[in-house]
């Protein structure tokens, strides 16, 4: 995916870019954490959220450009695995959350990551995400093995603590450029009306216009 | 004055949708711009009314000569434009017109002569003038322009007029001194100049509180309970209280107009728009009595939904709204005007207010999000709406697809995938594993989607560019 990069600033205008992002990933990973730490700076260790967080949105601006961000969260249970489609359907984004202590969280992340490859093809933006990096000493899943999946699928990798703020910011805004540069190689951001045909049917036909234009020569 | 019109002929990709079949064709069309400025127009008399309401980049809106702007029959216009260039040195475009024949019905006589004193402050217009036999007479129907309300029958003659039309758009300074029949708003290019002028656009027909009612549009919630609180109010002094409202209502909902004007323009078959709409709901009706009905729902609903963007696009770009949308609308709001589907909206909004109060209800029990589903779907069933399933299937295939990706349209999803969970097969083992029907909308939209990125891509490939030629008419 970061092979993308050149792509990036040419077509000028100040186009605003609306993206959807979704959350996915087995529960008490942490995705709700994730979140709401970026949209509100809040953290709750008692695993009690309000359900505003289901839904939250974030405004950036990023060289210049307006992007707002609606970031959908999903429910993590396993029972609820078949409505995922409904949820990341005309997503710009997705973000695959694991738990860094819990290696089936990982192996659960990949079944996403081929779900996800099945349904849209390379028409996502995806990033696979490690958190709880705070409970370092308990970790179950090597970095070399995430990085390296990762990288066999064009995903990215991060590694984030939602406890302690870290890496939050530069997951979401890296996540930003890469589908700006994506809407910019395949026109396919929400700025742009997705079918945008041009469909005309003047009275008259073009042959008619010449004469037209040349009734109204003469000055 | 002379005003410089050139007119721009544009290569674009048409689509031309046929059935469930798209097809991409390079196509040829014309636009007439001012010189100057950025609206263009499909032909000579849109671009000559639209400068007859507003400026734009020209110091005075435009006026017709006085003869026509009174002829109240086609039979009399007929007999103006029999009189080609004639008319303009004849007994009907009289040069020297009395104060009084030139003085608006309203104004006090102290504007009348506030403008006499100010020579060259005002122009008569519009497109006229010989100076020697060369120039072509031109004018426009003033029934389309004068119209206290726009009926089928204006329509029809502004059509008809437009057929037997030759033009030659000139102006001329030392023309008559008259007063504009409105006096020309402060020349800036803000919102303030579109306000005022959609103001005065509006006084001239306000849409009743019933039209209001079923072309409202979704923009917040606020507004909707409005809506409501404006539907609990008394009927007494309904005459009067109505039209007061309904006038108030309109002047800051510049979209229920514009649906209004859509509407309207949807149901006359001599537009193109109008045509094209026609043309739409009869194949629909023909496809539906033979045996070519679409498969699935989801299909009809799909072909719906291609149209109305596309509809959407034409609207915008063929001009044929009148006044155009850039006025009615600001033009941050204008990706909104998604007029067509407004109906719809109103049962969005609807539910969306039942979303929003179930949202509370559980945020105050301090439930989490992956509470969320299983308590929207316990509320669903207790509900016991059977119709659900249909409504928000329609939504979620009609909606403009921007705004599902909104909040309302998360709340809304998340409805749709309560509905699939409910419907999905216990007995199979895996747990929560959906319907095959189900299944195959999801797979069938998948590849959809795939398909329309892939389209996406030829388009721009083949997009030939703009401004292929440029003709430059005066």
């Amino acid at each position: 995916m970061a092979a993308a990069g050149a792509g990036g600033a040419g077509g000028g205008g100040s186009r605003s870019h609306s993206f959807k992002v979704v959350l996915l990933g087995e529960g008490c990973v942490g995705k709700t954490s994730l979140v709401l730490r970026y949209c509100e700076n809040k953290f709750n260790d008692k695993h009690i959220t309000t359900l505003q967080a289901s839904f939250l949105t974030k405004k950036l601006n990023i060289g210049g450009r307006r992007v707002n961000l609606a970031i959908w969260d999903t429910a993590g249970q396993e029972r609820f695995h078949a409505l995922g489609p409904i949820y990341y359907r005309d997503s710009n984004g997705a973000i695959l959350v694991y738990d860094i202590t819990d290696e089936d969280s990982f192996q659960k992340v990949k079944n996403w990551v081929k779900e996800l490859k099945k349904m849209l093809g390379d028409n996502i933006c995806l990033c696979i995400v490690g958190n709880k990096i705070d409970l370092e000493k308990e970790r179950n899943v090597s970095v070399e093995d995430a990085e390296r999946y990762a990288e066999s699928v064009r995903a990215k990798h991060y590694h984030t603590s939602a406890k302690l703020n870290k890496g939050i910011e530069e997951l979401f805004l890296d996540l930003c450029k890469r589908m700006m540069e994506f809407a910019q190689d395949n026109g396919t951001s929400q700025a742009q009306p997705s079918r945008r045909g041009v469909q005309i049917a003047d009275d008259e036909p073009p042959a008619a216009t010449a004469a037209g234009g040349g009734c109204c020569s003469s000055g | 004055m002379e005003l410089g019109v050139r007119c721009l002929y544009y290569m674009v990709a048409q689509q031309t949708y046929d059935g469930l079949c798209l097809t991409t064709q390079p196509f040829l069309f014309k636009a007439f711009f001012l010189e100057g400025s950025a609206i263009s127009f499909p032909d000579l008399c849109r671009l000559v009314a639209f400068y007859c309401i507003s400026r734009d980049v020209l110091p005075f809106h435009l006026e017709l000569p006085e003869a026509i702007a009174k002829a109240s029959s086609h039979v009399q216009l007929e007999s103006i434009s029999h009189m080609g260039i004639e008319f303009w040195s004849s007994y009907l475009n009289n040069k020297q017109p009395t104060v009084e024949q030139l003085a608006p019905p309203g104004p006090a006589p102290t504007d009348c002569s506030a403008a006499l004193e100010a020579p060259g402050t005002s122009l008569e217009l519009c497109l006229h003038h010989v100076h020697n036999n060369q120039e072509v007479l031109c004018f426009i129907n003033p029934l389309f322009l004068q119209q206290q309300q726009r009926s089928r029958s204006a329509l029809h003659k502004r059509h008809r007029f437009k057929r037997s039309l030759r033009v030659r758009v000139s102006t001329e300074t030392s023309c008559n001194l008259s007063p504009p029949a409105s006096p020309p708003p402060p020349m800036l290019p803000s919102s303030g100049q579109e306000d005022l002028e959609c103001m005065k656009k509006k006084r001239r027909r306000a849409p009743s509180l019933s039209e209001l009612d079923s072309s409202s549009s979704f923009s917040s919630l606020e507004e909707v309970e409005d809506h409501s609180a404006a539907k609990a109010k008394p009927h007494q002094h309904t005459s009067t209280l109505k039209k007061a409202s309904a006038a108030f209502v309109s002047l800051f909902a510049p979209e229920k107009r514009v649906a209004q004007l859509v509407e309207e323009l949807s149901q006359d078959r001599r537009s193109a728009f109008g045509s094209l709409v026609q043309d739409f709901l009869r194949r629909q009706e023909e496809e539906l009595k033979s045996a070519r009905c679409p498969a699935s729902s989801a299909m009809l609903l799909q072909g719906l939904r291609l149209f109305l963007s596309q509809a959407k696009d034409f609207l915008l770009d063929c001009g044929e709204l009148e006044p155009p949308i850039e006025t009615l609308v600001p033009e941050n709001e204008k990706g909104r005007a998604g007029v067509l589907v407004s109906v719809l909206v109103l049962e969005y909004a609807k539910n969306y207010i039942v979303h929003h109060l179930l949202f509370v209800f559980l945020t105050a029990q301090g439930f989490g999000t992956k509470d969320f589903l299983p308590a929207l779907s316990y509320v669903i069933v207790l509900c016991n709406i059977p119709e659900l399933l249909l409504e928000v299937e329609y939504m979620m295939e009609l909606l403009e697809p921007t705004w599902l990706t909104g909040e309302g349209g998360y709340y809304l999803t998340s409805v749709y995938a309560s509905l699939c969970w409910i419907q999905s097969k216990p007995e199979s083992g895996v747990p929560g594993n959906l319907t095959d029907k189900a299944q195959e909308s999801l797979r069938e939209w998948s590849q959809r989607r795939i398909q329309e990125a892939q389209n996406q891509k030829e388009a721009q490939q083949n997009q030939v560019s703009p401004k292929q030629c440029e003709v430059q008419a005066l």
